[in-house]
């Protein structure tokens, strides 16, 4: 290795050296605090839980306890369910509002943006207070008949509260994401389409919806991770059983002092969020390589 | 290939850097630690420097107690005047901030001690309390700690308060409502260092249109009054509301008998024998609870919080809860809720009283005795008298309030006559009722 290169990176080091301990500092120390935690060593307690630390203890309550099993599993499949609808919403929505010109359009496009505006807890009050029996939304969809005497839409063990509050929260994400790739897609593309005699499903299923993909796929994992993780509408609108873990943390963690419990799930939350964003990437990379 | 060595590179630094912070972290709590140790045997720490300084430090500390003792209040007044400040941290909702913040001006007017109150919550208060133990920082800013009686348990396990029991100084500690507070807080072993400020209580409410006032059920008859209601009675979820895991110890009083809990000690194998077998009606706990939950609104479904049970009762979903008197004073004072139409009562065997939320001073407060003067000042008759009549659905902790308190005031936050909760007096246990919370999820919600 020439000497003159080996200078140079040195050079990169030590500028880059600042920022990376900056990093260290803000980012990865508490990581570690909460990682060493999690093995019973009392780094966030104050003094040890356990004696003859570290150990797997708290993995192996975790493995064991079907609290925990079940949060993990409640927050991976309502996010997932959760994101889907507001994929195909948001999506819908913005196509319409790339595609067509309608009286009220304007208005239309400042309303479906104010979700960005309203805070997380806000939302989550708002829509208990919607589908809470005698609610509006709640009677409204009763006067329908699509739901039924005695139906529960909050804090019920299907998390459908948290669904509709989350999605609510979300479609702006997904029509923004998606309107942004709208109007990158090429329009001579559309045009020759158009010359050869395509009609608009064509147009739709061969250019646009290939051609966005990528960056509906994007905005999907990002909200996924941001309802995954999630704590004020899974706390408001959730049941007391299943709960997200977020709110298993919380009680632990707030209520009762159990450091080394919680941060274990902390831990576990943090894995399970890079393995699903891992997959997830090679999945779609997959498939859109196919497309 | 450059990218990669530096991206190797930086990580590697990262994790050192971690390593580094939290070592460095770590040997400052070994340093407390090791002072601790030496404060308590002064002949053996005579070597170094810094070992000498923490003596001298913990004689005067020492000294300074045992002249606390023998000290007029007069004196203490004084000394507090000498600080001039005190830093006051505080949690509660917005109303809350506003009461207290008009507390400590009126502090300030009279006994010229400037008060900075700092609106938080107990978790965050008890954190900054720990990191400044583990940093060994042996004056904080801290004077004045508002919690309740977990946090405060917290606090003493790991080493934070004062270890100095103020109610033996404070004059106005004299007139509390029960001496058992003085060493007590839900059963949690105070040793004087933790002064009551509030009496919050939960009650049962009630719907008038819809419930008879002459057949109120008691916790014996509340399973058949479910049956003959169905779906008219719920509970909030006792891991999100107070008023829930209020309901669940005094449940398991009722059921159990207050005596096997007051003041035992407490063991996850003991409790869980007990909650396990059968009771006064001849159903454990958790069958009873599940089978009352055939018959509660939405079976299944558990409000998340005060103010989602609160809003069910409000909205005549439901006609009969457990709920805070202070929650209810709240909705009142909103138009929320029609006080005409609720009714309030303590169905027998009675419900726990409490929580006391109340005040410790830190060991690393900086201004103790305008701490002292603070906490005194607050459980004076004054203060507890503006808290019966303006906060509203609080009781006085100390005595010689509730009779100055006019009946228009009581009736209209609903509140129960003192007396007849002062008869019954079932104090929480505050480590069984965590614990039955946490089983609640499994035995209950799950099932």
């Amino acid at each position: 290795m020439p000497a003159v290169a080996l200078k140079g990176r040195l050079t990169i080091v030590l500028f880059l050296m600042p920022i990376t301990l900056f990093y260290a500092l803000v980012w990865l120390y508490p990581l570690i605090l909460v990682f060493l935690q999690s093995f019973g060593v009392p780094t966030l307690s104050g003094k040890p839980e356990v004696e003859g630390y570290p150990t797997t203890e708290f993995y192996r309550e975790f493995a064991s306890s079907p609290r925990y099993l079940t949060a993990l599993w409640f927050s991976f499949w309502n996010s997932l369910v959760a994101v889907l609808v507001s994929i195909l919403v948001g999506y819908l929505l913005a196509l319409v509002l790339f595609l067509y010109d309608f009286r009220g359009k304007r208005f239309i496009s400042v309303l479906y943006k104010l979700p960005l505006f309203v805070p997380y807890l806000v939302a989550a009050f708002m829509w208990w207070v919607l589908l809470v029996p005698k609610g509006y939304v709640y009677e409204f969809l009763k006067a329908l008949g699509v739901i039924g005497q005695g139906a529960q839409l909050v804090n019920d063990p299907l998390g459908i509260g948290i669904i509709v509050a989350n999605t609510w929260m979300h479609i702006p994400f997904v029509a923004l994401v998606s309107l942004g790739s709208l109007k990158l897609v090429d329009p001579s593309l559309v045009e020759a389409a158009r010359v050869l005699g395509a009609d608009m499903r064509r147009v739709l299923r061969h250019i646009y919806i290939p051609l966005t993909l990528p960056g509906i796929l994007a905005s999907l994992q990002l909200i996924f991770l941001s309802m995954f993780g999630g704590f004020s509408v899974a706390y408001i609108l959730g049941a007391s059983f299943p709960t997200y873990m977020s709110v298993t943390i919380y009680e632990d963690v707030v209520q009762r002092y159990l450091w080394s419990i919680g941060s274990v799930q902390a831990v576990i939350y943090l894995i399970s969020a890079l393995v699903i964003t891992y997959t997830y990437s090679k999945i779609s990379r997959k498939g859109l390589r196919r497309i | 290939m450059n990218t990669t060595t530096l991206a190797i590179v930086a990580v590697i630094l990262i994790i050192v850097a971690g390593a580094a912070g939290y070592f460095a972290g770590k040997g400052a709590t070994q340093t407390v630690t090791t002072t601790v140790t030496t404060t308590q045997t002064v002949t053996q720490t005579a070597a170094g420097a810094g070992g000498t300084v923490t003596v001298t430090q913990t004689v005067t500390q020492q000294a300074e107690q045992a002249m606390l003792i023998g000290m007029s209040w007069d004196q203490i007044v004084q000394k507090a005047k000498e600080e001039g400040e005190v830093n006051w941290y505080g949690y509660g909702a917005e109303w809350d901030r506003l009461f207290y913040q008009k507390l400590a001006q009126e502090f300030e007017k009279e006994y010229g001690i400037k008060v900075n109150y700092v609106h938080g919550d107990w978790f965050s208060t008890i954190e900054k309390l720990k990191a400044d133990k583990q940093a060994g920082k042996e004056v904080g800013e801290v004077d004045v700690a508002f919690v309740w009686s977990v946090p405060f348990k917290e606090a003493m396990d790991q080493g934070l308060v004062w270890d100095f029991p103020v109610v033996l100084v404070l004059p106005n500690a004299k007139k509390l409502i029960d001496p058992s507070l003085m060493l007590y807080n839900d059963m949690v072993p105070v040793a004087g260092k933790f002064v009551p400020f509030v009496w919050w209580q939960v009650v049962f409410i009630y719907n008038k249109k819809y419930v008879d006032e002459n057949n109120l059920p008691n916790f014996d008859t509340l399973l058949d009054w479910a049956k003959a209601n169905p779906g008219k009675f719920t509970y909030s979820d006792p891991n999100k509301g107070g008023s829930g895991h209020t309901f669940l110890i005094s449940v398991i009083y009722w059921l159990y008998g207050y005596d096997k809990f007051a003041f035992k000690p407490f063991s996850e194998e003991r409790a869980d024998k007990i909650f396990n077998s059968p009771g006064k009606n001849g159903m454990s706990l958790w069958e009873y609870l599940n089978e009352l939950e055939k018959y509660m609104y939405q079976p299944g479904n558990y409000p998340a919080g005060n103010a989602a049970a609160m809003e069910l009762f409000a909205r005549e979903e439901v006609w009969l809860e457990p709920q805070w008197l202070d929650v209810l004073a709240e909705w009142i004072k909103e138009g929320r809720v029609n006080p005409d139409e609720v009714g309030t009562y303590d169905p027998d065997p009675g419900i726990a009283v409490g929580g006391f939320d109340g005040m410790f001073i830190p060991w690393n407060a900086p201004n103790k005795f305008a701490a002292m003067v603070l906490i005194n000042y607050l459980i004076s008759e004054e203060v507890q008298y503006k808290l019966v009549t303006e906060r509203g659905g609080i009781y006085p902790v100390v005595q010689g309030v509730w009779e100055k308190v006019p009946d228009e005031i009581k009736q209209k936050w609903k509140m129960l006559p003192i007396e007849e909760l002062e008869e019954k007096f079932l104090q929480r246990h505050a480590e069984y009722m965590f614990y039955a919370m946490k089983k609640w999820t499994d035995e209950v919600a799950r099932k």
